[in-house]
């Protein structure tokens, strides 16, 4: 009786099983095209805002649509980008890297006193200030790694020390004159297009290919995402931390090669207060300060939505002081824009792959736990306790 | 601008700091030692003659992040040393914060004087009546607070700065057309007065020039964009003045981006006024990128402030109030060597 009873109870059941999984099916397919669209959207989020923002500025002001004006804003946002790539690669990875205003500025004075004061042919001061920066790129990656001091605190104190060294090496002076190298590149240009611009392109293309077509851009992702389970499954993580602060020192120094090219002097101010625009401008491109989520293409937009922000307040003539509420709230927006994206995402994520009933609470502490910089300073053995084993 | 000098308090002061003085020599010989260490090695010098000998002041910089600043703080060095002062110096970052916190710790040490360079008088207020309640002499360079007495003030002429850049630049254009100021940072003492003196200089003798300014606050950078965007907004830019030279580097490099720098002569020449006589500016003078500097004296500042306090430990009558007359640095004297900018060696 029981299988037949069984089996009677099982037709209908499994008729219903059908009917429900054809309409899970057809949900699922729903919600997958709805999310690919709103993924989309969300992506090309800051992109639409930058359109929006374009077309009304330049119903606002004639000129905003020039040549010219693009060059500008191109042209300004040069050395910010070049400084975000390395910036990105560290906020990948949970870090966070406050010293490259000073690297850059440690680039500056060394580029040109080496060669106006210590007599080193041009190539050999460049080549000594992207040493410089993949120096103190590695120092903090080792503080980071091996000591287990808080990015913050480690990039904090090499920032003070960076900047007080170029202090120290100019005398508070600028040097001058800079290499005629440094005049060429700033103006030189191919079919008509500047090619610091170009250069800053083709950067940000060779970071690009590294984060998605390399073994380490992967490592870099799975290290941000979950430190531990990089671990486990075999990632050296402290290498690839390391390499990124490296990547991000060279960077750095390579944005004060180019903020030298452009002011002509060696100069210890340069670039005093620029770590904040460039951390900005990476969260703002959609990199998640946690780790593990973020793109060379969003940075880029984020550089572009700050200039076009500095250009709109300059071409609006906003009076002085109200640009700075205007950019502030620009940047909350965006940053706002951002949250609700993770938010949304992370949610559909739960739904789609049927973890959001499941996910207990110490999974979700886990994440948070694995996500954040906490995780990569507690011993293994804690962090299995943390984790409630969960992780094995 | 005038220093508050009550010489009753002044009398009292003295007794105190001497009855100070005289517990001190009375007290061991390693406190002695300790307090000849403690003033560095300025104290070697103490041997030497002049009433000022061996004093320890404190001197609270405005900040060795400003060439002129770093040539003003050398040439007080200098001139501290000729008079055997004991001269201990921090860098107060041009940060009025830095500068309290710097200004409460020389007050501690309990030195035979303070020497200071407010970034912010108004903010500093409270370090310099700390001062003067613990009957500390107090110096001060370039900015007088408007409360706190003092012994001695050395300023440089910022709003005659200012009326002079206004001067200069009338006479390159005509004394008409649109003018791009490149302001200092708002709440600077300095740029308030440059601002105010050229902008009073233009409304009463040149009506056809009209004012564009530019908050770049001291920074090259920041000049660099804010320059490039206001030739989009308005190309027919007259001629450019500058607060200081240091942002005229920015100025050079938006014009220079945008294809609009030519020496000054040739045709579509913008011309620049800018303030300091820095050595980059003198290089840009002679190019012919630069036509004007007002220029500065750090090293008469620094010698007439010494004197002041060397005058003031011997007793002897002194001007309390100070002010450095600007110079016009053209292409016509940029090569005379008593300029700073031509003493200052990279």
């Amino acid at each position: 009786m029981r299988p037949v009873v069984s089996h009677r109870h099982r037709q209908p059941d499994g008729a219903a099983a059908e009917r429900r999984t054809v309409r899970a099916t057809s949900r699922a397919r729903r919600q997958a095209a709805g999310q690919a669209w709103f993924d989309a959207i969300q992506s090309f989020g800051l992109l639409v805002i930058i359109v929006t923002g374009s077309v009304v500025l330049g119903l606002a002001t004639p000129v905003f649509f020039t040549a010219a004006n693009l060059e500008n804003v191109l042209y300004s946002a040069t050395v910010i980008a070049v400084v975000a790539i390395g910036e990105t690669f560290v906020i990948l990875v949970a870090g966070i890297d406050l010293s490259v205003s000073a690297v850059l500025a440690l680039s500056s004075v060394l580029s040109v006193g080496l060669v106006v004061n210590q007599g080193l042919p041009p190539a050999m001061g460049i080549v000594a200030a992207l040493l410089a920066g993949a120096i103190i790129g590695v120092a903090n990656g080792l503080a980071c790694t091996k000591l287990r001091i808080t990015a913050l605190i480690v990039t904090l104190a090499s920032l003070s020390i960076a900047r007080g060294l170029a202090f120290i090496y100019s005398g508070g002076e600028n040097i001058a004159p800079v290499p005629h190298f440094f005049v060429f590149a700033q103006n030189a240009k191919v079919l008509g297009f500047p090619v610091i611009i170009l250069f800053t392109l083709l950067l940000a293309l060779l970071a690009h290919l590294g984060l998605t077509r390399t073994r380490f851009g992967r490592s870099v992702y799975a290290t941000g995402g979950n430190a531990l389970a990089a671990r486990l499954s075999g990632i050296r993580t402290d290498r690839v931390v390391l390499g990124c602060y490296a990547i991000s020192g060279i960077t750095a120094a390579i944005g004060g090669l180019m903020i030298t090219a452009r002011l002509e002097a060696g100069a210890a101010t340069s670039g005093e207060g620029m770590e904040l625009t460039v951390i900005a401008a990476v969260v703002i491109g959609g990199t998640s300060l946690f780790g593990g989520e973020g793109s060379i293409g969003g940075m880029l937009l984020g550089v572009l939505l700050l200039g076009l922000v500095q250009n709109a307040v300059d071409l609006l003539n906003v009076p002085p002081n109200y640009d700075s509420v205007v950019s502030g709230f620009v940047i909350a927006g965006a940053a706002a824009l951002d949250v609700y994206r993770r938010y949304y995402v992370e949610a559909s994520l739960r739904r789609r792959t049927g973890t959001g009933k499941q996910a207990s609470p110490s999974a979700s502490n886990s994440r948070a736990l694995e996500s954040s910089e906490q995780a990569s300073v507690l011993p293994d053995s804690l962090h299995d306790q943390a984790t409630g084993g969960m992780s094995k | 601008m005038k220093a508050t000098v009550h010489h009753e308090d002044h009398d009292r002061r003295v007794l105190s700091m001497l009855r100070r003085r005289s517990l001190l020599a009375a007290s061991s010989a390693f406190g002695l030692w300790l307090a000849g260490a403690l003033a560095g090695p300025g104290n070697t010098a103490r041997a030497a003659a002049g009433p000022a000998a061996g004093k320890r002041v404190a001197y609270v910089a405005f900040g060795l992040q400003f060439e002129y600043q770093v040539a003003l703080v050398n040439d007080i060095r200098n001139a501290a040393k000729q008079q055997a002062l004991s001269l201990s110096i921090v860098d107060g970052k041009g940060d009025p914060n830095t500068q309290t916190t710097e200004m409460l710790d020389a007050v501690s040490k309990r030195p035979d004087g303070i020497l200071v360079d407010p970034v912010d008088a108004k903010l500093l207020i409270g370090g310099i009546e700390d001062a003067n309640r613990a009957k500390i002499p107090v110096f001060v360079l370039e900015n007088a607070p408007p409360q706190g007495s003092y012994e001695a003030f050395v300023t440089f002429g910022d709003e005659k700065g200012g009326r002079m850049g206004a001067d200069a630049l009338a006479k390159l254009i005509g004394g008409k057309g649109y003018v791009l100021e490149c302001r200092g940072a708002i709440g600077s003492t300095q740029a308030d007065l440059r601002y105010k003196g050229f902008h009073e200089e233009v409304a009463s003798k040149y009506p056809g020039m009209t004012i564009d300014t530019l908050k770049c606050q001291w920074v090259a950078d920041k000049a660099y964009t804010l320059v490039l965007d206001a030739f989009t907004r308005h190309p027919q830019v007259a001629a450019i003045w500058s607060h200081n030279d240091e942002m005229v580097r920015g100025v050079v490099a938006a014009l220079r981006q945008i294809g609009r720098l030519h020496p000054a002569g040739s045709a579509g020449h913008v011309p620049i006024v800018g303030l300091d006589g820095t050595p980059l500016a003198l290089t840009r003078i002679r190019q012919g990128i630069e036509d004007v500097s007002i220029g500065q004296n750090p090293s008469g500042m620094g010698s007439d402030m010494v004197n002041a306090i060397v005058a003031f430990y011997a007793k002897q009558p002194y001007e309390r109030s100070q002010l450095i007359e600007p110079i016009v640095i053209t292409k016509a004297n940029v090569d005379d060597p008593a300029l700073w900018g031509n003493q200052v060696k990279h």
